[in-house]
């Protein structure tokens, strides 16, 4: 509050006192609408309610008493659609797209897992996509909805990974933190996994055998990785190793295809124009944003690798792109026709990827 | 309460004019929004925090059709009411 008279004071109309007072008034002006109308609308802001809530039964926490809380009544606050907006700018691009069966999204490149339920075995997932990483070696495979830009995802993602069901924190965690202990000098990767609402019920035999048998899974990673090591491949180091057999899962048909589309080699380039080396965590967006000023620009950077990329969404980190000069393409990040130009011709490429 | 009738409110107890109220208004909510779009929270005493929540992205069934989409992760604005307030209106 001290701040937002701060900030009102700054322009220099009003002084302290006034602003302070109009805070306070404004609040109070607030709680006096919502008593006289139940309801105070604020243009821009929102609206403030007051919801009238049904007496239900309840425990008491303490003594294990039934008690009946009452009915009463609660300040609801909905923000103004311009505020929502406002708030959700950062994820503002993303649409809902529909779902393919048996689809499997998995993002090598941050070493990101991002689960996807099947609807009804959401809690074998997590491990299942371990599996997969893990048979395909270093393959990566993202399915048609990955047209969200996953890897853009996944780092908004990081830091709230634990507002997950906590069953499947359970089985998640420790991949990830292996990967932890594994990499000390990169960014712990973390695994993500989508919530599930549309379980249709969770399979518990399932969630026990993939809790024993995770330590399992672990140390035999762990062995396997060390071993690895030893022989010292550098280009891989993003890839999970283990070979284990997995009795459960089934080879889906989409599995089976990620073997096509297996990421080119790090190739060595002697251009003479800019290159940009692809690191952990960058995607063709990001870059396009750095570089040209509008991620839609990406992919006029995938067309000039296309020799490279094969999946504009799976770029193997360490690959060197070269990035076209600004005078190839109309790349003014300013002019919207280009912008809408390059989003129109980005979805096309896209689309060859569904 | 509508928004004119917030600020006819606020004019009459402030003294100020309602062209001045409503200035000064739309100031404070652009300030408002500005803060929460950066996701700080805003904490106003005796009435209530206004928060940002990160809400993940989730899959969906159409129950009609049985057709899963994957609902993108959203950021919104969250009001929680002091306890005073929540009292207030019991």
């Amino acid at each position: 509050m001290q701040d937002l008279i701060d900030l009102l004071t700054s322009d220099g109309t009003l002084t302290k006192e006034e602003a302070e007072k109009f805070v306070i008034e404004f609040f109070s002006v607030i709680e006096q609408g919502l008593s006289k109308d139940e309801l105070v609308k604020i243009k821009d802001f929102g609206t403030f309610k007051l919801t009238p809530i049904q007496e239900r039964e309840s425990i008491d926490v303490n003594t294990q008493e039934k008690i009946i809380i009452p009915a009463h009544r609660r300040v609801s606050f909905l923000p103004a659609q311009i505020l929502k907006n406002l708030v959700n700018k950062p994820f503002a691009h993303f649409e809902t797209t529909p779902l393919n069966d048996g689809i499997v999204l998995e993002n090598v490149e941050q070493e990101v897992a991002f689960g996807n339920n099947n609807g009804e075995d959401s809690l074998k997932e997590d491990d299942e996509k371990d599996l997969h990483e893990d048979k395909n070696d270093t393959v990566t495979f993202i399915p048609a909805n990955a047209k969200n830009d996953l890897s853009d995802l996944t780092e908004k993602e990081a830091p709230h990974s634990d507002q997950k069901q906590p069953i499947a924190t359970t089985t998640n965690n420790q991949p990830a933190n292996f990967d932890e202990r594994r990499s000390s000098d990169d960014k712990p990767p973390i695994d993500i996994s989508t919530e599930s609402k549309s379980n249709k019920k969770p399979k518990r035999p399932f969630l026990w055998l993939y809790i024993t048998m995770a330590p399992f899974m672990i140390l035999v990673v762990i062995f396997a990785y060390n071993f690895y090591k030893a022989k010292d491949h550098p280009a891989k180091e993003d890839i999970e190793e283990s070979a284990i057999p997995k009795p459960i899962q089934k080879p889906s048909p989409a599995i089976l295809d990620t073997l096509s589309h297996e990421p080119t080699p790090p190739v060595d380039s002697v251009y003479s124009v800019k290159t940009v080396k692809m690191i952990r965590g960058k995607t063709l967006r990001l870059i396009a944003l750095d570089e040209f000023g509008s991620r839609e620009f990406w992919v006029y950077i995938y067309l000039k690798n296309k020799d490279k990329i094969k999946n504009p969404d799976v770029v193997p980190v360490g690959l060197e792109l070269v990035l076209p000069r600004k005078t190839e393409y109309a790349m003014d990040a300013k002019n919207p026709e280009d912008v809408a130009k390059a989003k129109k011709l980005g979805d096309e490429e896209m689309k060859k990827f569904w | 309460m509508t928004n004119k009738e917030l600020i006819t409110e606020l004019s009459e107890r402030l003294g100020w004019t309602q062209i001045k109220v409503s200035e000064v208004l739309a100031e404070t909510i652009e300030q408002m929004n500005t803060k929460l779009a950066e996701n700080a929270s805003i904490t106003i005493p005796n009435f209530g925090v206004f928060q940002t929540r990160k809400k993940s992205e989730r899959i969906s069934v159409n129950p009609q059709t049985q057709q899963r989409f994957l609902v993108p992760p959203k950021i919104s604005v969250n009001f929680k009411p002091s306890t005073i307030l929540k009292e207030k209106y019991k």
